[in-house]
């Protein structure tokens, strides 16, 4: 009898301690929030749509301290560890890639469509709000990201031609991820058209939220988008006669499509041009002041653009030493950029005495060249020589932060701000991506590729070079501008333009793509220069040197490499020619 | 009539007994020398006394019991006499054959030695007590085969080795499970008196009880228990002396300022402008002013290691009394240890220094200014342990048992310049002394104020040891278990049920002060003062962490019996429930839950074939449901070839097992994050929206990426071992061969697209890494005799790990990948030797499209031959961090009364990186020795160190990851060794004592190595100087039993 007993105990505490046990594990983590519980919630809703934005690239110094026009013939950096010099000289690679909005911009497609699928499918109460104004904002929301995802799509766009197209919110472990290949650049160009429209319809032409959503999405800026996109599409780089590589560029591309592409093109730079508020009056105008544009928020010649507190670490960076905190120098202009100014009444400068190449300038010429006894504002003048009286501005005079070119920029920068004060002030540095200035540019190449400097058989309502001149009428220049005078045909005119986009648009990253979509890259294969000023008792003599013989261009960096891991994990991807 | 009979008997036995009163006898060993100190217990009974110093004994017998004495003395089979009707015995006690009746702690049980056949390596509690250091991990450096042992710190109570058995062959945790007593729990600060044991499990069959968790080894701490007896008491006390390792000293200031100059120079610019010359000045005359010392508060020359440091010291004192009888047993033990760290923080020592003396000599007003501030910011440790072990017998065959430990740790330091965070390494102490150049700073301004350099306000210790502040850690650890063992043999003989439940919780909190002054720099030319940080008036705060619940159940079911004389057979069948919280991180609300069944079988026939299958069946909710159970078999194989019938008995071999194993074990220990299997959301960047931009909305993405298959390691392990045993067991050869293969190791997976957009995927298990190796044990322990005794036992360990897989991002060149390469192998550049000329730098590889290069730069091998040296040159250099092979050497012997042991260790095949404060020139203006060396264009041919820069940073070509900068990191010290002396018994018969012995012992005393200026152990991870310097000791000791 003992024995059965014991038996029992010992068989009943066996078991119960294995089942019991089962439960223990099916603890599950309960402290961290879902989609579900976001998406649901007001003032949570809001946050990963926000999200989206944070991958919009671009903004002053972004590759290793310097701007990305350092890496063209208008610019170089002081910064000698600077990474742009290896883009500048050619030593780039698929694995090593300089400038890659390849990560950057599929994350923000992922975000966007992650944010718009979950606004679609996840219900939203928002207080003192209707189940149809919820719709509407959920709807507005959702355009937004339409116009983010079409950006940057352009993004890969302008720098690998036809890329992978992602339309769907992937989980982990899809069988569809690994067979993902680049399409078309045809069908690239037509997908953003399609996001960006999407985009048009959704959205209203004032940001939601008013003033407090300056620098979202707004129909205006999915047209610049589309816009752009279809002027890359109609530009030479993408469309070379007997290209068989749909992946870099339209196949096989006839003069009478790239005409026909130019044509859509100049009708959507003209829908941006004329896009109207509600009230009948132009939603987009060029600011009074080339100067003030940059520091100035809000500005509505701004359509797309990188949102930023108000800072001083530009100045900070692109101050002559003398002025900055404690960098300087930063991406400074080279003597190619300096002589692409015009004279004040337009005519065009050809170097003669170096000592006077500075006086009666293009309006610009001061607001965006510093150089040796240029003012900066109420901090003063600064100078750029060596000998009597030189100073930490010098040539050369401290390493990564004095000029290496005998120039300054200074453009964009705010002249209020005083590092030698306790408190120096801050300013807004809006990084601009598309702007008035821009489209009516790229308005006036289209018109002209296709009707010529004078003609506007649309009725669009500004020719080619109507275009050109209002933006060198806000620039400054009197009517006494030569600058179109005799321009008769589309090749003359086309230099023009090219000219215009050049010192308009200078370190905005914009010659960078204008130069390799125009198919100008033999401009990065030179050196580039820079002048030497020496002061001996009262003389000033002036000399240019060279500041970088190392610059390197090959036609297969007109596209950049698509990054070496894609081409490794999936052979599908095909890379760039001579990548 | 049988009341009759009783009393009968009773009359009869009590006259005998009563005649027996007294047994006399004397005890000697085989050889006929007596035995000393030979406990002689009536058996059954707390009845005992011990052989004198002639090995006499004399025993009152208790007449109620039985007639028998029990003797039994350490390295001696116990022997059982029964003296009924004799009132005089010799007894001859037989030596014990090494081995033959040793027990080793195995997972789950014990077993005996002879008959294990996986690979455990165990240590004893008397090789642990000689080493003078807090962490019994220090202690276990060179004393087991297979086991890596790396101290990374110093720091008092943070000094710890990192351990790896058999090296590593995962990139995630490889640190050992380890358990004391049967329970999961850190033995890093366990006091080492309280030990009885350690063993080392190493190959599968060991292991596979623990599962899940078993594949990097496990590591068994037994504490020590009662025995029957008389009650023992034994108290130590030691006292000893610390020193850092390694401490180097920049140089002198003239000498800094002079290479300031040059490396300034070397950059074309101008040396008179100090922001050139990282704020110094370095003209003529300022040498002159700095090799004169005439003007230190303008010009100083700061030794700042002599200023700063100072010995440490450290005590430990224990009291243990055991004991027991039949039916309670017990061990309780305190123990008290506290060091002192190298720093003096006293501000009345301070200012005996010679530097800062000469300040206060100089002005009245730092004189005035530097006082104590009536705080001890100084960095020590003190530790309280206390262990109570007692077992009681219920019935003959239930017994209970009731273990309670109580830790308390308290560690001090000066509180940071950053306020009172946890980070103590932040404190950047010994930082400061390698990076800052002597003159960059007075300690003190004329003015009183304190003083220091523009940009690096942080710099000045003499501000952070005696005017910062300090803050307490304190640290709580209660651990309890309840055990209970019931003999089933009334059931069914050899069959036994046991069961034990731990719980143990963990309790800290911290508080502190911090102040700080304000900071000049001292400005001669218009005698001005620059104000740098701004003064922080006193504040305390504190605070505590969540506390740590652990528990763990476990029931077990054993059997061991002989079936028919030859078939020995036993086994167990367990299962056990180990829940743990640990606070902190996201889920820590959840505990980490595991369940097992586990089983094992031992058979062997006739002691000469051994056989042995274990197995573990693990849960673990790490993982998603239907993913969270898994089987782990093992088994091994033994045969004892000197057992065989056909092998003659011989004095010469005596004894040959060889055993192999193999099985598969797990690791579920992926790194800090628990449950992979769900996904997470985490709050992003920022935008800026609107005129005045609002980023009050913080963006929200997704984070880690779900994977709902993932599941633990699994290492299948093979393991072949020889142990023998020569020349009447004096000689003992050892040998074990491994071989292990790691699969399904976690890995960030490297190899998607990266067009998906995600921007985090969870780890996979895609890594695979294999590890291999073997370890020899070559021992000598001499005949035990009375007079003298000497043993000598030589390990080496060799194991090396290669990646087969880890999902590497791709790369254009095969010798850029780490696969195939070690775990933690170095990737970087081959250096090239130096550029001696502007023609080489033009007729060479291009370097990174760099313009600026000159000669005394630094020259890459251009590996792919592509005319350019870019990041596709980059090759393995050097090796991992982790020493391939380590070895040690132990020896001693013990001559009447007097003994010496001593134990070298060493290691080899691994790489430290010396980078930073630590290797480079001028990281922040200092300079050492090997600078003296660097390339000049005189002594281009001789030159062990490029040019000097203005600055030495990670963007100079100059100081890119190659193997320029690698330092071989083998090494050999001489980690312990220990001199003792055992008063005679003759001097202290008249005392209760029973033995009392002094010592001296000493640890890490010499070290041989190549790489100086850090110990060869250090974490590389340390190498920008955040790190306390790894200490020697030598410690004085007492050792007293009653």
């Amino acid at each position: 009898m003992k024995f059965n007993n014991i038996h029992k105990i010992l068989l009943l505490t066996i078991t119960t301690f294995l089942f019991v046990g089962c439960n223990y594990l099916d603890e599950t983590p309960y402290d961290w929030a879902q989609p579900e519980d976001v998406f649901s919630m007001e003032a949570n809703y809001v946050r990963p749509v926000n999200q989206a934005y944070s991958y919009i690239r671009g903004g002053f110094n972004s590759i290793s301290g310097s701007l990305l026009d350092a890496a063209t013939d208008d610019g170089m950096s002081t910064i000698n560890s600077s990474a742009i010099h290896r883009l500048s000289r050619g030593y780039v690679r698929s694995n090593s890639p300089v400038q890659s909005p390849w990560n950057n911009s599929y994350q923000g497609i992922r975000q966007a469509i992650f944010a718009q699928k979950h606004l679609t499918e996840i219900e939203l109460v928002l207080n003192k709000t209707t189940p149809e104004e919820v719709i509407g904002i959920k709807n507005t929301y959702i355009g937004e990201m339409y116009a983010l995802r079409a950006l940057f799509e352009f993004d890969l766009l302008k720098h690998y031609g036809g890329y992978p197209i992602i339309d769907k919110y992937y989980t982990l472990g899809d069988p569809e991820l690994n067979v993902i290949e680049r399409s078309s650049y045809s069908d690239c160009v037509n997908h953003i058209v399609s996001l960006s429209d999407s985009a048009i319809k959704y959205l209203d032409v004032a940001p939601i939220g008013g003033s407090g959503g300056y620098g979202r999405m707004t129909k205006g800026a999915a047209m610049a988008i589309k816009a752009k996109t279809l002027i890359f599409s109609a530009s030479p780089l993408f469309n070379q006669s007997g290209n068989s590589n749909e992946l870099i560029g339209h196949l096989n591309s006839t003069d009478e499509e790239a005409s026909n592409r130019w044509t859509l093109a100049a009708a959507a730079c003209a829908d941006v041009i004329n896009l109207k508020n509600p009230n009948g009056s132009n939603v987009y105008a060029l600011n009074s002041s080339y100067e003030k544009l940059f520091t100035t928020s809000p500005n509505n010649e701004y359509i797309v653009f990188v949102g930023a507190p108000k800072s001083n670490g530009l100045e900070n960076r692109q101050y002559p030493p003398s002025l900055s905190n404690n960098l300087g120098g930063g991406t400074v202009p080279t003597q190619e950029f300096v002589d692409a100014f015009s004279m004040a009444n337009g005519a065009e400068y050809t170097r003669g005495d170096l000592s006077v190449q500075y006086n009666n300038r293009d309006p610009r010429f001061n607001v965006i060249i510093g150089y040796n006894g240029s003012t900066y504002g109420k901090l003063g003048k600064i100078y750029t020589k060596l000998g009597d009286g030189a100073t930490s501005d010098g040539l050369n005079a401290v390493v990564d932060r004095s000029t290496n070119t005998g120039y300054y920029l200074k453009k964009f920068l705010d002249f209020n701000i005083n590092f030698s004060l306790a408190k120096p002030a801050n300013t807004f540095h809006l990084f601009p991506i598309i702007r008035l200035s821009d489209i009516l540019l790229l308005y006036a190449e289209a018109m002209n590729e296709v009707y010529g400097p004078d003609a506007d058989p649309n009725n669009f309502g500004l020719t080619a070079k109507d275009a050109v001149l209002a933006v060198r009428t806000r620039a400054g220049f009197k009517s006494d501008d030569q600058f179109l005078n005799g321009v008769t045909t589309k090749e003359l005119m086309r230099e023009k333009i090219k000219n215009e986009r050049r010192i308009e648009l200078s370190f905005e990253e914009q010659r960078y793509f204008d130069l390799r979509r125009w198919m100008d890259g033999d401009k990065l294969n030179r050196p580039v220069t820079g002048i030497r000023i020496v002061q001996n008792g009262n003389t000033l003599d002036y000399s240019n040197f060279t500041v970088d013989d190392l610059r390197k261009f090959s036609p297969h960096m007109y596209l950049h490499p698509i990054p070496l891991n894609e081409i490794k994990v999936s052979p599908q991807i095909v890379q760039n020619p001579g990548w | 009539m049988r009341n009759i009979v009783l009393i009968l008997v009773f009359i009869c036995c009590s006259t005998v007994l009563f005649s027996q009163t007294r047994v006399n006898g004397v005890v000697k060993d085989e050889t006929g020398g007596v035995l000393i100190g030979v406990t002689v217990m009536q058996k059954n009974t707390l009845n005992g006394t011990v052989t004198d110093l002639d090995g006499h004994f004399e025993l009152k017998l208790d007449n109620t019991k039985e007639p028998v004495l029990q003797l039994s003395m350490i390295g001696f089979v116990t022997a059982e006499v029964n003296v009924e009707g004799k009132a005089n015995i010799d007894v001859i006690l037989k030596e014990e054959t090494i081995g033959l009746e040793e027990v080793v702690v195995i997972g789950y049980g014990t077993q005996k030695k002879v008959s294990v056949t996986g690979a455990i390596s165990n240590v004893t509690s008397e090789e642990i007590t000689n080493t003078p250091v807090s962490s019994v991990t220090n202690s276990l450096a060179g004393r087991i085969p297979g086991l890596v042992t790396r101290q990374v710190s110093g720091r008092p109570g943070d000094d710890g080795s990192q351990l790896f058995i058999r090296g590593t062959a995962t990139f995630n945790n490889s640190e050992p499970l380890t358990l004391v007593d049967g329970v999961e729990r850190a033995f890093n600060q366990i006091n080492a008196e309280d030990i009885e044991s350690v063993s080392v499990l190493k190959d599968a069959s060991a292991t596979a009880v623990y599962g899940v968790r078993g594949a990097n080894g496990v590591i068994l701490i037994t504490t020590k228990r009662g025995s029957v007896g008389k009650s023992k008491i034994g108290f130590t006390a030691e006292y000893g002396i610390t020193n850092y390792n390694r401490l180097t000293k920049a140089l002198d200031a003239e000498t800094t300022s002079l290479f300031q100059r040059e490396g300034t120079v070397n950059m074309g610019l101008d040396p008179s402008k100090m922001s050139n010359t990282s704020n110094f000045p370095v003209s003529e005359y300022d040498n002159y002013l700095y090799r004169t010392q005439l003007s230190p508060f303008t010009h100083p020359d700061n030794d700042f290691v002599e200023t700063f440091t100072k010995p440490g010291t450290q005590q430990k004192y224990n009291i243990n009394i055991s004991g027991g009888n039949n039916v309670t047993k017990y061990f309780v033990s305190v123990g008290y240890f506290t060091q002192q760290g190298m720093f003096e923080s006293r501000v009345s020592e301070l200012r005996k220094r010679p530097i800062i003396k000469n300040l206060l000599d100089l002005s009245p007003q730092v004189d005035a200014a530097l006082k104590d501030q009536g705080y001890d910011a100084s960095y020590y440790y003190n530790r309280l342990t206390a262990r109570s072990n007692i077992d009681i017998s219920l019935t003959d065959d239930l017994k209970v048992g009731v273990n309670i430990s109580y830790l308390h740790r308290k560690q001090n330091r000066p509180a940071t310049y950053d306020g009172l965070g946890s980070n103590a390494e932040g404190l950047r102490l010994f930082a400061s002394f390698y990076r800052n150049a002597p003159q960059a700073f007075p300690l003190m301004n004329p003015n009183g104020s304190f003083a220091a350099a523009i940009g690096v306000w942080r710099q000045n210790p003499l501000v952070t040891i005696a005017h910062t502040g300090f803050r307490s850690d304190y640290d709580n650890q209660l651990e309890t278990t309840l055990n209970f063992e019931y003999d089933l043999r009334k059931i069914f003989k050899g069959l036994s049920l046991d069961g034990r439940y731990a719980f143990d919780v963990n309790w800290s909190n911290w508080r502190g002060m911090q102040q700080r002054p304000y900071l000049y720099s001292y400005n001669p030319k218009d005698n001005s003062y620059l104000q740098g940080l701004v003064g922080v008036l006193p504040f305390q705060d504190s605070g505590n962490a969540a506390a740590i619940y652990d528990q763990y159940m476990e029931l077990a079911l054993r059997y061991s019996g002989v079936i028919g004389d030859v078939h020995n057979l036993s086994g167990v069948l367990l299962t056990n429930f180990t829940s743990t919280s640990s606070p902190g991180g996201q889920y820590s609300y959840v505990p980490h839950v595991y369940q097992a069944l586990i089983g094992r079988v031992n058979y062997d026939y006739d002691n000469k074939y051994l056989a042995e299958i274990n197995m573990g069946y693990n849960g673990s909710n790490r993982f998603a449901k239907g993913r969270r159970y898994h089987l782990f078999p093992a088994m091994s194989l033994g045969w004892v070839i000197t057992n065989e019938n056909f092998m003659p008995q011989s004095d010469i071999l005596n004894f040959v097992k060889l055993r192999t194993s193999l099985g598969q074990v797990g690791n579920d220990r992926l790194g800090g994050f628990s449950y992979y299997y769900k996904s997470t959301y985490v709050n992003g960047e920022s935008y800026s929206f609107g005129e005045t931009p609002n980023p009050n909305v913080v963006g929200l993405r997704e984070g880690r990426m779900a994977n709902e298959n993932i599941t633990w390691e699994t290492a299948t392990k093979y393991n072949v071992g020889i142990d023998t045993r020569w020349f009447d067991s004096k000689l003992s050869f050892s040998a074990d061969v491994f071989k292990e293969q790691r699969k399904d190791i976690l890995t960030e997976p490297a190899r998607y697209i990266i067009a998906s957009g995600v921007t985090s995927l969870a780890p996979e298990n895609l890594g695979e890494v294999t590890n291999s190796g073997y370890e020899l044990e070559l021992g000598w322990q001499s005949n035990r005799k009375k007079d003298f005794n000497y043993f000598a036992k030589i390990t080496y360990s060799y194991a090396k790990n290669k990646i087969i897989e880890m999902s590497e991002a791709r790369k254009p060149f095969d010798y850029m990948y780490l696969t195939g390469q070690s775990v933690g192998q170095f990737m970087g550049y081959n250096f090239d030797g130096f550029f001696n000329s502007y023609e080489e730098i033009a007729a060479s590889p291009q370097q990174f499209g760099l313009s600026n290069l000159a000669p005394g730069d630094i020259k890459y091998k251009d590996i792919n031959r592509d005319g350019i040296v870019d990041q596709n040159d980059q090759t393995p250099i050097g090796y991992s961090n982790l020493p391939e092979r380590t070895y040690s050497l132990s020896a001693g012997f013990d001559y009447k009364g007097f003994d010496l042991s001593l134990l070298f260790q060493g290691a080899s095949h691994s790489s430290v990186y010396m980078a930073g404060d630590v290797g480079w020139d001028n990281s922040w203006g200092n300079y050492f020795e090997e600078h003296l060396y660097r390339w000049t264009p005189e002594t281009a041919s001789t030159a062990t160190y490029p040019r000097f820069l203005q600055k030495s940073d990670g963007n100079n070509q100059n100081y890119y990851l190659s193997d320029f900068w690698l330092r071989d990191g083998k090494y050999l010290r001489l980690k312990n060794i220990q001199i003792g002396y055992n008063i005679p018994k003759r001097a202290i018969t008249r005392t209760p004592m029973n033995s009392v012995y002094f010592y001296v012992n000493a640890y890490n005393l010499f070290t041989w190595d190549k790489v100086k200026r850090i110990d060869p152990e250090s974490n590389p991870d340390r190498n920008v100087g955040q790190f306390y310097p790894q200490q020697n000791i030598i410690n004085f000791g007492l050792k007293i039993n009653f």
